[in-house]
């Protein structure tokens, strides 16, 4: 029989932990009461008994790795060869025996052993600089990789006045350098994965004709209306709306949405702040100031608390038929918008006509799955077809 | 004062008793683990033969004050395990209705008040409590449970202080389990005995193995006889230690692993078991029966709470205030 081992509920105010090390591999026979692993919480790194008993088969969370509590991290089955049914996490390959490299299973067994030593001075966890709570929140507006940093504080503390310097010799030394180092810090760090539809546009084509009709002093570009439906559509899949933070998922309050924006010395990016809270005109106005601000080179301050989940490329304007964008650092996704062709479609065996763009969001795949990016694009798809007034 | 005398019957009523707060703090820390249960433990292995010594010493009408850590003292005063384990999955038949969980189990009836988890919280309400069975003239008394981390807490000072001036019919239990959470004693106090403290408020103090139920179980009843006859409080001392963390996320890195060794050769059960296999008051297949029996209650208790109903919302406000 399979039993699926999940991470217990141990921390004080976060429900998760961080698995430092298996002291157990697969293939291995776990009594109940065995230590089986150990894990770092928010408040101390302790080892976890094992509650049940069989063969240790797969670990599903690596060490390093952040679980949520109670969610599975480990298999384990009665009889040491006995089949399973191994696919444990939804559209995600079972980490069998792999999960723990085999230069890395041997030291396992010296720190089983050396665990009662080891356990008297807990590993100090710390891959990167200590940085003000304050400094993290600037350098994750600007989109700055703080971690490189070396700060003026005590012990080396990065704080606000770090960030500020760094993003000013950046700004200074022009705009291809942050954009060469948030691209590729973003290639390294996130898994992307890639889902591309063809979004139907014939009926947000019509609602933008009427729109500027009625409004010839306010038009709506089509980038106004993908980014507002954008925002919609997050908040009907609020699983997408999220953020990455060291190591942890968090949710975003409010569906804020990342714009890059192609000015002459090269890419910007800005938040607009919840587009499809207000009002349109209200929306259309302050799409207007943001994008102004931008193309004058007015770095204005952005009032969001947290870095937006979702960012939104269009290259449409400049005919490009389809393209795959890099996720900024710190959201969780990117969209990137086609131009719009007219395409004759059979449905129904009717041949018809429409126009569409081709759409294809690139997500981070250590908080989006597939399921979640494709009901996002379904959702979007709606939004684009029933625009409200 | 003759020691109390202690028949098989007593001996193998706590061996029993004993085992059952043993399997029942296993149990749970298995189910907390597997996340089949919500909240907080504070869980007391190595703590039994302090806890059933203790309340082995207690007659219907007695009361008991308990802390954070009061699985133990519950089951020792005979609070049902049935309630107990459903109060720990918060369900409507726990014995707070599923409104205190861990922390705060107890059952006035049975004659455990709600446990306080505040440290040093039960020691005056246990006063109180002795105040108002001297005042109504009751037969009883009150023995009250803290570690010795709460000996440095003000309520202790001004509860035993005036628990000594008015001779009230209480006993002072000091579980002596080395740890203050994370602190030694050693580290937060002058006095090598919690004992000692008692002189500076002109009442006996006795420091006991707390590992020992039967001696335990014998200091408890000289206690006893002494508030019952008037005399008023004793601070009875007994060390023992946890073999778990202080809570469930606590991995007690603070503690040398030979010390945790060392107190594990000393652990009550054990002992208790292999001395009363030796006197022939246990015998191999009654111990086999004893074993499957707690087994078998602790296993319908976890089958029946996890089916019985939570409380309802609009019962929120019921069982929380007094009335």
């Amino acid at each position: 029989m399979k039993h699926e081992i999940i991470m217990p509920d141990l921390g004080q105010t976060a429900a998760e932990g961080k698995i430092i090390r298996w002291l157990k591999r697969p293939g291995e026979k776990v009594a109940q009461g065995d230590p089986i692993l150990e894990v770092e919480t928010d408040k101390v790194t302790m080892e976890v008994e094992s509650y049940q008993g069989g063969y240790l088969r797969a670990l599903l969370v690596n060490e390093g790795e952040m679980a949520s509590a109670m969610s599975p991290i480990a298999i384990l089955t009665d009889e040491p060869e006995e089949a399973y049914d191994g696919t444990p996490l939804g559209g995600m390959a079972p980490a069998a025996e792999s999960a723990v490299p085999l230069a890395q299973a041997s030291a396992c067994e010296q720190n089983a052993s050396d665990s009662q030593i080891a356990s008297l001075h807990p590993p100090q966890a710390v891959d990167h600089p200590a940085a003000t709570p304050a400094a993290r929140h600037r350098a994750r507006e600007l989109g700055l990789a703080w971690r490189q940093l070396t700060g003026s504080g005590p012990d080396g503390l990065i704080i606000r006045r770090d960030i500020e310097n760094a993003w000013q010799k950046q700004q200074a030394s022009g705009l291809a350098s942050p954009m060469a180092a948030i691209t590729a810090k973003s290639v390294a760090e996130i898994p992307h994965f890639y889902v591309t539809v063809d979004m139907e546009v014939t009926e947000t084509l019509r609602w933008r004709t009427r729109w500027n009709e009625a409004h010839p002093e306010l038009r709506a570009s089509l980038n106004d209306i993908f980014v507002r439906a954008a925002s919609l559509a997050l908040k009907d899949v609020p699983r997408l709306n999220v953020h990455y933070d060291e190591g942890r998922i968090k949710t975003n309050a409010a569906a804020d949405v990342h714009l890059v924006v192609a000015v002459e010395a090269g890419l910007r990016l800005t938040s607009i702040p919840d587009p499809s809270r207000s009002s349109w005109e209200e929306y259309l106005q302050i799409m207007r100031r943001v994008l102004d601000d931008i193309r004058q080179n007015r770095m204005t301050r952005s009032p969001l608390s947290a870095m937006p989940a979702l960012a939104l490329s269009n290259l449409g304007m400049f005919g490009v038929k389809q393209f795959t964008a890099i996720i900024p650092p710190g959201c969780a996704a990117i969209l990137a918008i086609g131009a719009v062709r007219e395409e004759a479609i059979v449905r129904n065996r009717q041949l018809k006509m429409e126009d569409i763009s081709t759409v294809t969001l690139s997500a981070d795949h250590r908080m989006v799955d597939g399921i979640t990016a494709a009901r996002f694009l379904e959702r979007f798809q709606m939004h684009l077809k029933a625009l409200e007034q | 004062m003759t020691e109390a005398e202690v028949t098989p019957e007593q001996k193998l009523s706590m061996y029993h008793r004993m085992l059952l707060c043993r399997r029942f703090e296993e149990r749970v820390y298995f189910l907390f683990l597997e996340g089949r249960l919500p909240g907080t433990i504070h869980q007391s292995q190595g703590q039994e033969a302090s806890a059933v010594g203790v309340c082995s010493a207690l007659g219907a009408g007695d009361m008991i004050t308990s802390t954070h850590r009061p699985h133990s003292h519950a089951i020792a005063r005979g609070v049902s395990v049935r309630s107990l384990m459903a109060e720990l999955f918060a369900k409507e038949t726990g014995c707070c209705h599923g409104k205190g969980g861990s922390m705060h189990v107890g059952d006035a009836k049975a004659g455990m008040l709600p446990a306080i988890a505040i440290v040093g919280g039960g020691i005056p309400l246990a006063a109180g409590y002795a105040l108002a069975f001297h005042y109504l003239k009751r037969p009883n008394i009150v023995a009250c449970f803290f570690g010795e981390g709460a000996t440095n807490i003000g309520t202790f000072h001004e509860a035993v202080n005036m628990a000594a001036i008015w001779n009230l019919p209480v006993v002072f239990v000091c579980e002596n389990n080395k740890y203050a959470a994370s602190t030694a004693v050693e580290k937060v106090m002058r006095v090598k005995y919690v004992s000692e403290r008692a002189a500076a408020y002109g009442i006996p103090g006795e420091t006991v193995d707390g590992n020992d139920v039967e001696l335990v179980y014998q200091a408890m009843m000289k206690a006893g006889s002494r508030a019952r006859a008037g005399d008023g409080p004793t601070l009875l001392e007994l060390e023992t230690y946890r073999f778990a963390g202080h809570s469930r996320s606590d991995p007690g890195h603070y503690r040398k692993p030979e010390e945790v060794a060392a107190w594990k050769e000393r652990d009550p059960i054990a002992r208790y078991e292999a001395r009363l296999l030796a006197e022939k008051v246990l015998e191999p297949g009654t111990m086999a029966k004893i074993k499957a029996s707690i087994e078998q209650e602790l296993e319908a208790a976890i089958a029946q709470a996890e089916q019985d109903p939570s409380p309802k919302p609009e019962d929120c406000l019921t069982d929380v205030f007094a009335s």
